[in-house]
């Protein structure tokens, strides 16, 4: 864990009355693709903005690369990129103007990968064209290569594909992928696309009203969230008193055509040979039994739900 | 930060639109002054013996104006642009500090407000020179080197000034009015009130760019101090502000 490339300890940041951040704990490693979810207003531009300098909490700690980013900024930012609400630039120059312009403020060999850049997020025919003539899509990449520009080990990407087109939603996905799995770098995105944070990311936080309500891995996270069988057999009337009597049964519902939905607990050891071998034993004999996890907009909705009525 | 200096100065340079009439305007308005004296002195020789030298040359002033205006708006530009857009914060995540982002752009801006005001200068000098100036005395190196100097120090204040205004302000349009009513009218204003303060008037910059431009006899360490205190004051609000301000 001292590894981390972000960790965050108890980030509150408050508007006036209003808290934007309460107490927010959050880790994340290297070469993962951390997903930072939450509803719009949920604190996630404001968590990005804390970590990244560009505001500062009213309390916690936060370190980037092992240095504090209030203490040491300079450290903490020397290699990590990042697009933050949208890319912006000087529309009166070329994208590849911008980049070089960027290039002299990162220093350190930047300018020498600036072609190679413009070339990897698939600029370089129109690297010459003003920027203000660029698409929102082309602008999202320019944004990438400008956060590629210092090398990093870390990018931080806010809501990167808001507003792209289906197309430009999947090639961005790819780009993602691409960098975490090519180049080994983090990736902490944020988003309210609960999609995207599916395809793209290993490790997710929900935030809500500031608050972190869970974090961990993607299967982690979808794992613990509450389970369904479905289930056909010969007697479904039997098989659902039996079913009913499973402790870890949380709900059963029939069908008129017969078909069982069992709600297993979230926390359940049972499993699916389980039930299985106690209908078998009732008697039942079992033609089908399907599991279906919770996707993660189910587990996304739930946790908001709970959240908002503790 | 000389890189980053130099691409700065690329970058502001290559706002043609804004360059190009800074630097056409003024030139344009020496053509046209050169083209309706020559006018009249061809309509009229009698009356109108003069087209160059010294008086000719005297127009400085008023160039001196317009450049005022332009290295205005191109300081307010300059200032308040990163905020703005929202390119501060790009900047800022280089890991480039803001007090060096601050002190980098001074001499930049400085290269470029006094660079656009020359070409109409150097206009200006040849016209006095060339145009027909019979009994009419030629302009001396002293005089040249005086009014350059007067120029490149109205210009440079006032850009630095507006400089600060923008970046305090934050907005481009807000800064380039306040700045431009700053720079015409405020300080003038300012400066004419004082004025009545017993030993106030030195240091005012109105009559310090006044000292450098006709001479006098005020001294040249107040003027020297007015010189750098009053853009300094402005640079200086510009600086808090954007040391504290959230890009």
């Amino acid at each position: 864990m001292a590894d981390s490339i972000i960790r965050c300890e108890g980030v509150t940041r408050t508007f006036g009355k209003r808290t934007a951040l309460d107490n927010v704990t959050l880790t994340v490693e290297p070469g993962r693709c951390f997903g930072f979810l939450g509803p719009n207003g949920a604190g996630k531009t404001t968590l990005i903005r804390c970590i990244l300098g560009l505001a500062r909490p009213d309390g916690g700690r936060i370190t980037v690369r092992g240095f504090d980013i209030g203490r040491d900024p300079a450290a903490a930012l020397a290699r990590i990129g990042a697009i933050v609400e949208e890319p912006r630039f000087y529309g009166y120059l070329s994208g590849r103007q911008n980049l070089e312009l960027w290039a002299a403020y990162v220093g350190d060999g930047a300018l020498a990968r600036v072609p190679a850049l413009l070339t990897r997020v698939g600029l370089d025919e129109r690297s010459g064209d003003k920027v203000s003539a660029y698409s929102l899509g082309m602008r999202q990449r320019l944004g990438v290569a400008r956060a590629l520009l210092s090398d990093p080990e870390l990018l931080v990407l806010d809501e990167p594909t808001n507003g792209l087109d289906p197309d430009g939603v999947a090639e961005f996905r790819v780009l993602i992928r691409s960098l975490v799995e090519q180049d080994g770098r983090a990736v902490f995105v944020s988003s309210h696309l609960l999609d995207e944070i599916e395809k793209i990311c290993d490790d997710l936080a929900i935030v809500n009203q500031g608050r972190v309500i869970t974090s961990g891995t993607l299967a982690d996270l979808l794992a613990a969230g509450g389970r369904e069988l479905t289930i056909e057999c010969d007697d479904a009337a039997r098989a659902e008193s039996v079913l009913r009597a499973l402790p870890t049964v949380t709900a059963v519902t029939r069908s008129a055509a017969g078909t069982l939905s069992v709600q297993l607990a979230p926390d359940s050891p049972e499993t699916r040979a389980g039930v299985n071998r106690k209908l078998v034993e009732a008697g039942l004999d079992v033609s089908r039994l399907e599991p279906r996890e919770d996707s993660l907009e189910e587990r996304y909705l739930s946790l908001v739900r709970e959240a908002g009525q503790a | 930060m000389i890189a980053v200096a130099r691409a700065d100065l690329r970058r502001m340079l290559a706002r043609r639109g804004l360059i190009l009439a800074s630097v056409l305007v003024p030139v344009a308005i020496v053509l046209v002054l050169a083209a309706v004296l020559m006018f009249l002195h061809t309509r009229n020789a009698v009356d109108h013996p003069t087209v160059g030298g010294d008086s000719f040359f005297s127009f400085v002033s008023l160039l001196g104006i317009i450049s005022v205006v332009f290295g205005t708006v191109i300081g307010a530009i300059f200032g308040a642009e990163d905020v703005a857009s929202g390119t501060l914060r790009y900047i800022l995540l280089t890991g480039f500090s803001r007090l060096r982002l601050f002190l980098t752009r001074i001499p930049v801006l400085a290269i470029v407000a006094i660079g656009v005001a020359l070409p109409a200068f150097v206009l200006l000098l040849i016209g006095a020179l060339i145009l027909p100036h019979a009994g009419e005395p030629s302009v001396t190196a002293s005089d040249v080197g005086r009014l350059l100097l007067s120029l490149v120090l109205n210009v440079g204040i006032y850009a630095l000034i507006a400089y600060g205004i923008g970046v305090a302000i934050r907005s481009t349009g807000g800064a380039i009015a306040l700045a431009l009513g700053l720079n015409l009218i405020g300080i003038s204003l300012f400066n004419l009130i004082t004025r009545a303060v017993p030993g106030v008037e030195p240091w005012l910059l109105d009559s310090a760019l006044t000292r450098v431009s006709d001479g006098g006899d005020t001294s040249i360490a107040i003027t020297i101090v007015a010189l750098i205190v009053w853009p300094g004051v402005f640079l200086a609000i510009g600086l808090v502000r954007a040391l504290r301000t959230e890009a």
